[in-house]
């Protein structure tokens, strides 16, 4: 955040569209980083994701989303076709080409793309453009610690556990889901709540693309990653810090980085503040160093998308 | 890693709440010195919650109701006037 930034929250509007009284856990950065996207977007329709739903869905009695939520209990699919039922209509109720929205903005996990692989390819098909917000909490993170666990003696290995080469595959795709990769974009970006203005931006942007757009967003989550609730969003400027997540804009097929790190500290400084990494074996340490290295070096040399994303 | 380190992860979530407000999901309180405020607003874009809203004066306070004492207001603002206050005791099982 630089100094001119400071008063620019005077800017952004009072109203609140996110409203308080949810059940998400005290600090959470899935919220902040919801709430801040509302206040970039004011008048756009904006639905909650649906994997955590259970927990940021329910709210205080009396108490709901400013918004509609239109369909919940489906996928980003189902939420599209809606939108384009909803334009249809409006559109022969006025008799013209008015459409009621001009671009959705769709928020979910990005559980969603481990679980549903062409979830994101389905949406794509459709003639309705979208702003495709992706939060990501590392919950698959979890799944990766609990393998790296030896089993005990006793019990059968059956599976694998993490070594090297996965480690190395999870921080390779850490910056940019190997779909999105593959997809065609008028515009990606990777951004985090703990710098709000630069997010506010990004959001801007990817309503203004033409086409599609995909939005990676990293919210620290203090229950799952084990550190206090109130170092949420210093969690997320470690991250960028430490390049573990830089913050880039792909516009146009040209790669810019969005918040430039002078020094990168350590990955380990970033890891050791969450207690979820204890089980982590010491020797995989340079690994997760080497790739995140690899990556930041050839983002700063990249200047053409195709460039990074092989 | 200390013993009391496992512990605390059960610090972020009440095993069980009242449903009209947050009251109980917090130990403390954020206060606002306002002597040293600069209404610059960063502390309510950055409340998880929506708890902060701006008063008449143009300075910045919580809403107890939906507050859930996180403290990532205080961690934000720039110029430290926020503090937190206690204002239940903490069970000891729970360590900050
Ligand atoms: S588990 Fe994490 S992402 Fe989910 S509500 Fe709690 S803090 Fe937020
Ligand atoms: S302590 Fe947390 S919930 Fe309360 S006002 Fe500050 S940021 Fe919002
Ligand atoms: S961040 Fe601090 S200085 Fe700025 S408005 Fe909030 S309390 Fe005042």
């Amino acid at each position: 955040m630089d100094t001119f930034s400071v008063y620019v929250p005077k800017l952004l509007s009072k109203k609140e569209q996110f409203l308080s009284g949810r059940r998400s856990c005290k600090g959470c950065g899935k919220a902040a980083a919801a709430r801040i996207a509302s206040k970039a977007l004011a008048p756009t329709a904006i639905a909650p994701d649906q994997v955590s739903e259970s927990v940021t869905g329910s709210v205080l009695p009396g108490r709901n989303f400013a918004h509609d939520t239109i369909a919940t209990d489906a996928l980003i699919e189902n939420l599209l076709d809606t939108v384009e039922k909803v334009n249809e209509e409006a559109a022969r109720a006025s008799q013209t080409r008015h459409k009621a929205v001009e671009k959705a903005v769709i928020g979910f996990n990005r559980r969603i793309l481990e679980d549903d692989f062409t979830a994101l390819t389905r949406a794509l098909k459709k003639d309705q453009s979208a702003l495709y917000l992706c939060f990501d909490n590392e919950a698959y993170i979890d799944e990766m610690l609990r393998e790296a666990i030896p089993k005990p003696f006793i019990l059968k290995e059956d599976v694998h556990p993490y070594g090297e080469k996965e480690v190395a595959r999870v921080i390779q795709e850490k910056h940019m889901p190997p779909v999105v990769k593959k997809s065609e974009f008028d515009y990606i970006a990777t951004s985090c709540p703990s710098h709000p203005f630069d997010l506010i931006e990004k959001i801007k942007k990817g309503i203004a693309a033409a086409g599609n757009a995909f939005i990676l967003i990293l919210t620290p989550c203090p229950t799952g990653w084990m550190f206090p609730n109130g170092q949420t969003m210093r969690m997320g400027k470690l991250a960028v810090a430490t390049g573990y997540f830089p913050l880039y804009e792909i516009e146009e097929g040209t790669i810019t980085i969005t918040q430039k790190v002078s020094k990168r500290e350590p990955v380990q400084t970033f890891l050791a503040q969450q207690k979820r990494f204890f089980t982590l074996p010491q020797q995989l340490m340079p690994v997760i160093q080497k790739e995140i290295d690899t990556f930041n070096e050839e983002l700063e040399k990249a200047g053409k998308l195709h460039e990074i994303f092989k | 890693m200390k013993k009391d380190d496992i512990i605390s992860f059960g610090s972020t979530i009440p095993i069980a709440t009242r449903f009209d407000t947050n009251e109980d999901w917090r130990f403390e309180r954020p206060v606002w010195n306002q002597e040293k405020c600069i209404q610059c607003g960063v502390c309510f874009l950055s409340c998880p919650d929506g708890a902060i809203h701006e008063n008449d004066e143009g300075y910045y306070e919580a809403d107890l109701q939906y507050c859930k004492g996180c403290g990532v207001c205080i961690q934000q603002c720039w110029t430290g006037c926020i503090t937190l206050e206690p204002t239940v005791e903490r069970p000891p099982w729970l360590i900050k």
